[in-house]
C-alpha cells in the first residue's frame, strides 16, 4: 500500500506554529490534509508526545542532553515507521460480498496510545510479528519500553501487558499468542513525563 | 472489470442519484449519512491515492457508461472508529447497513484509525 509522503519535518513545523495567528492558505490546506489522512493524524499524535518528551529532556544539564538525544531520535524513527498504514489485516465478514480490513498502522497506534497512558513507562518500539494478513495466523506483539528508576518494573510490565491485551481485544481479531515486552532503558526521575 | 465507488467525506449539496445506476433511489450523501449514523463511527476518510491510480481509469470508463453490470460494482469506504468502540463490531455494522441499502453490490471497508 502506498503511504502518505508528508515529511515529519512539515508536521513538526505545523505543531510548532503560533496558534494565535490565523491560518494562511497553505496552512489551511495542510490542516485539511491532516484531518483527512489517518497516517498524518497518527504522526501528529506521536510528534505531540515526542515534543513533550523533548521539552522535558531540555530541562536537564547539557551533558545529559547529549547522552539522551539518541533515545529521542530512536523514538522518532519508530514513530515515523509506525504511523504508516502498513499491512492490511482482515476482519471477519458478516456475509458474502463484504470484505472488511483494518490497517496495521491503526492497530499499532491504538495499542501505543493505551500504553502511553501508563505512568512511568515510555514506549519505544511496537511491532506486530507474524503474518497479520492471514486470518488466524499467530501474532506476537513486540514492545520495547523505558521505565523510570525506582518504580517496580514487574508490576509496571504486568499492568502494561494487561492494558494491551484488553486493547487488542477491543480493536482487532488478531490471534495474539504473546506480548513480549523488553525494558531497554531506565530513566532518571527528571526524565519522567 | 470491477468498478469502485468510494463513499467520501464531506457533504454534498445536491443528491447524486444520477451518479451511478446501481444507486437507484439512494444518493451518495445518503450513504455517507448512513455510515456516519452507525454508533462508533468517528469519520470517513478520503480514498487513498493508490486507489486513484489503480482504479481511476476503470472507474472513469464505468462512470461514462450508463450500462453498468451491478455484479461488477464495489462500494468502498475508509473509516475512523471511536477509541471507545469495539472495532470489528462497528466495521460489521457499517458493512451490513451498506449491504442492506445496496443489496446488489459488493462492499469493501477499511478501518484506518481506531
Amino acid at each position: 500500500m502506498t503511504e502518505c509522503n508528508m515529511p515529519m519535518s512539515t508536521l513538526s513545523n505545523w505543531l510548532d506554529r503560533d496558534d494565535g495567528q490565523p491560518l494562511g492558505r497553505a496552512e489551511k490546506g495542510l490542516a485539511q490534509h491532516i484531518d483527512s489522512c489517518p497516517e498524518c493524524s497518527r504522526k501528529i499524535a506521536s510528534l505531540t508526545r515526542l515534543h513533550t518528551l523533548a521539552l522535558t529532556s531540555l530541562e536537564q544539564n547539557i551533558s545529559e542532553q547529549k547522552q539522551d538525544s539518541s533515545w529521542i531520535d530512536s523514538l522518532l524513527n519508530n514513530l515515523a515507521f509506525e504511523a504508516k498504514a502498513g499491512r492490511s489485516i482482515p476482519l471477519a465478514s458478516p456475509q458474502e460480498g463484504i470484505r472488511l480490513t483494518q490497517t496495521e498502522g491503526a492497530v499499532v497506534a491504538a495499542a501505543r496510545a493505551v500504553a502511553d497512558q501508563l505512568e512511568g513507562v515510555i514506549i519505544g518500539r511496537c511491532r506486530l510479528e507474524g503474518e497479520v494478513q492471514n486470518w488466524g495466523a499467530p501474532i506476537r506483539v513486540s514492545l520495547t519500553v523505558s521505565t523510570v528508576e525506582g518504580l517496580p518494573i514487574p508490576s509496571l510490565i504486568h499492568k502494561l501487558r494487561e492494558s494491551l491485551a484488553k486493547e487488542f481485544a477491543r480493536i482487532s481479531e488478531l490471534n495474539i499468542t504473546a506480548i513480549d515486552i523488553t525494558v531497554q532503558d531506565l530513566l532518571g526521575r527528571h526524565q519522567e513525563v | 472489470m470491477t468498478a469502485y465507488f468510494f463513499i467520501e467525506p464531506g457533504a454534498s449539496t445536491a443528491p447524486e442519484t444520477g451518479a451511478a445506476p446501481f444507486l437507484k433511489d439512494t444518493s451518495l450523501e445518503q450513504l455517507r449519512q448512513l455510515v456516519l449514523a452507525v454508533p462508533g463511527v468517528e469519520k470517513i476518510y478520503p480514498r487513498p491515492s493508490h486507489w486513484l491510480r489503480a482504479v481511476g481509469g476503470a472507474q472513469g470508463a464505468s462512470m461514462r457508461s450508463q450500462r453498468l453490470a451491478t455484479d461488477q460494482v464495489t462500494v468502498a469506504v475508509r473509516l475512523g472508529v471511536s477509541s471507545q468502540a469495539k472495532v470489528p463490531d462497528v466495521a460489521r455494522a457499517v458493512s451490513l447497513a451498506l449491504a442492506n441499502a445496496l443489496p446488489e453490490v459488493a462492499i469493501e471497508l477499511e478501518v484506518a484509525s481506531c
